[in-house]
């Protein structure tokens, strides 16, 4: 991840946090990140497979009552 | 005698009802009085509603007496994860956010209960907004593990709906599942929890955690049970935007059909490579497989997409989705939220609009995966979970600072797989360990056929004998 991005995360959070008038510890705040940081690269990861007609399934029972 | 009554099953009782052996009234007092002696050694209860459940309870005894039968659910009283919500009754979700909540209507399927002539007992407890982990802070204490009332977790996050089974204090329970909410409180508790196909069964009235993932399912002693309870649970409702327009079958018609030349596959890679289940949670699925063979059902071992993917994609939308549904409470109140859940929440806020997205596009993928193996074979089994249930201390968040360094830990599991592809599943027992606590497995099937599911694990249930015990409280 660059470092941009790594800074865009904390910035961002600093930010919902201070909305949600919420103080985590340093340890916490850093756990915040590490976790979001983990998300935003498995996602990464995930979409790889996919080809450019590939569409979303918001919800499932539509396609299955055909 | 009163206590024999709360060990029957809902077949057994609404039997003896039916041919007026047993009134409503009856069988409602002695679990109103288990609840009052033992309820605050398991804590499933959150709220008792007495006084509605022996009025409920004398109107189906009338009912009966004026030659009006409702069916299997006539006068058996149940009781409800609190985040279904009743009309009049107080619904937290388990959540100080929600303290006064009292909604005006019924949740459809409680409408449905009733109209069938099931009784409420009352509204149990959860994991709050039916996500996160058992909180020290929350407003009620978490449920106990009748199987280990000192340390055992209950499994999540229909954590009363689980113990309220297991020790004999609802004959049936509803629970909601958006990752195994459901089968892992039935599995960790000894009881069959069943996650039907996405938009079988109607949430309005429900909580919402995740619009795309949750559904509501049966929580009882047996299959049976669970199949009489779906009968009266499922069908279209319009008021639900992911409900199925589609008829629902009598679920409880194939129970007997035994599984001779059912095609099973097993999922084995989830519990063995993907993830690696304990020794004896492993034994107990191989054991079950064999108890399944030895009936004539052809098994065979299949292979899907990593478990490991189906965990991000259920994360990312539920997270999201989890988010956008609290966003304007956790904003103006994220204090009151529990120590599970007020960091925790930021996580869904944080997850970019194209990552959700492109998981909803893998999603497709792995269903449209999920329907082309089921062209091959009936149902497919796979683990419930990977061990029995855990100390519910090592479950428990809000400590004052994290213990580990890093990200939170996130754990797959194989009941998120069937939220993601949208499949029936359920979870069954499959024996205990040497420490008593009970073992599982999941059976899963194709879309809208929760039939063949309940047949092939009532099959497996009759022909062992875990039905038998109960645990000690």
């Amino acid at each position: 991840m660059a470092r941009d991005e790594r800074d865009g995360i904390e910035a961002d959070l600093r930010r919902l946090l201070a909305r949600a008038r919420l103080a985590p510890s340093d340890a916490e705040f850093k756990n915040l990140i590490a976790t979001v940081r983990d998300s935003r690269t498995a996602a990464a990861k995930l979409r790889v497979g996919l080809s450019r007609n590939d569409e979303p399934a918001f919800g499932l029972p539509p396609r299955r009552q055909g | 005698m009163a206590d024999e009554l709360c060990f029957l099953t809902i077949a057994a009782a609404g039997e003896r009802i039916r041919n007026r052996k047993l009134t409503s009234v009856e069988l409602t007092r002695a679990f109103l009085d288990r609840i009052d002696a033992i309820n605050d050694k398991i804590n499933a209860y959150l709220l008792v509603t007495a006084e509605e459940a022996l009025g409920a309870a004398e109107t189906a005894d009338k009912d009966l007496a004026d030659g009006e039968y409702r069916g299997p659910m006539h006068g058996i009283p149940f009781a409800l994860k609190d985040n279904i919500e009743t009309a009049g009754i107080r619904t937290t979700a388990q959540s100080r956010i929600l303290m006064d909540h009292v909604p005006t209507n019924d949740a459809r399927v409680v409408e449905k209960l009733k109209l069938a002539g099931g009784v409420p007992l009352g509204k149990l407890t959860c994991l709050e907004f039916a996500h996160g982990a058992p909180s020290p802070d929350q407003a009620w204490p978490p449920a106990r593990n009748p199987w280990d009332r000192d340390h055992g977790f209950t499994g999540g996050s229909s954590t009363g709906s689980g113990a309220a089974v297991a020790a004999g204090l609802a004959m049936g329970t509803l629970g909601t599942d958006t990752g195994g909410s459901v089968r892992n409180p039935a599995a960790l508790c000894g009881i069959a929890g069943l996650m039907p196909t996405y938009g079988r069964v109607s949430r309005r009235g429900v909580i919402p955690y995740s619009f795309s993932l949750d559904s509501c399912g049966p929580m009882a002693w047996t299959v049976e049970d669970c199949a009489l309870m779906l009968n009266v649970m499922a069908g279209f409702d319009a008021a639900d935007p992911g409900s199925a327009d589609l008829p629902a079958p009598d679920f409880a018609a194939d129970l007997g059909h035994g599984v001779k030349g059912l095609r099973i596959g097993v999922i084995r890679h989830f519990f063995e490579d993907d993830m690696e289940a304990e020794p004896e949670t492993l034994a107990a699925i191989d054991q079950a497989l064999e108890v399944l063979a030895a009936q004539g059902a052809v098994i065979e071992e299949v292979r899907v997409s990593p478990l490991m993917d189906y965990h991000l994609v259920k994360t990312l939308i539920g997270e999201a989705e989890f988010y956008a549904i609290h966003e304007q409470d956790w904003l103006a109140r994220a204090q009151d939220y529990g120590a599970s859940l007020r960091l925790r929440t930021a996580e869904g806020a944080m997850i970019p609009a194209v990552d959700y997205i492109q998981a909803q596009r893998v999603r497709r993928k792995l269903a449209a995966e999920m329907d082309a193996l089921f062209e091959g074979f009936d149902v497919v089994v796979t683990g419930t979970n990977f061990r029995p249930a855990p100390r519910i201390e090592t479950e428990a968040a809000g400590q004052p600072e994290p213990q580990e360094a890093g990200p939170r830990k996130s754990r797959p599991n194989p009941t998120e797989v069937f939220n993601v592809t949208g499949n029936p599943a359920i979870s069954v027992c499959t024996g205990f360990n040497v420490q008593g606590l009970p073992l599982a497995m999941q059976i899963a099937g194709r879309a809208f056929h929760e039939a063949t599911v309940l047949q092939t694990a009532h099959a497996f249930e009759a022909a062992t004998p875990w039905r038998g015990k109960r645990p000690n409280i």
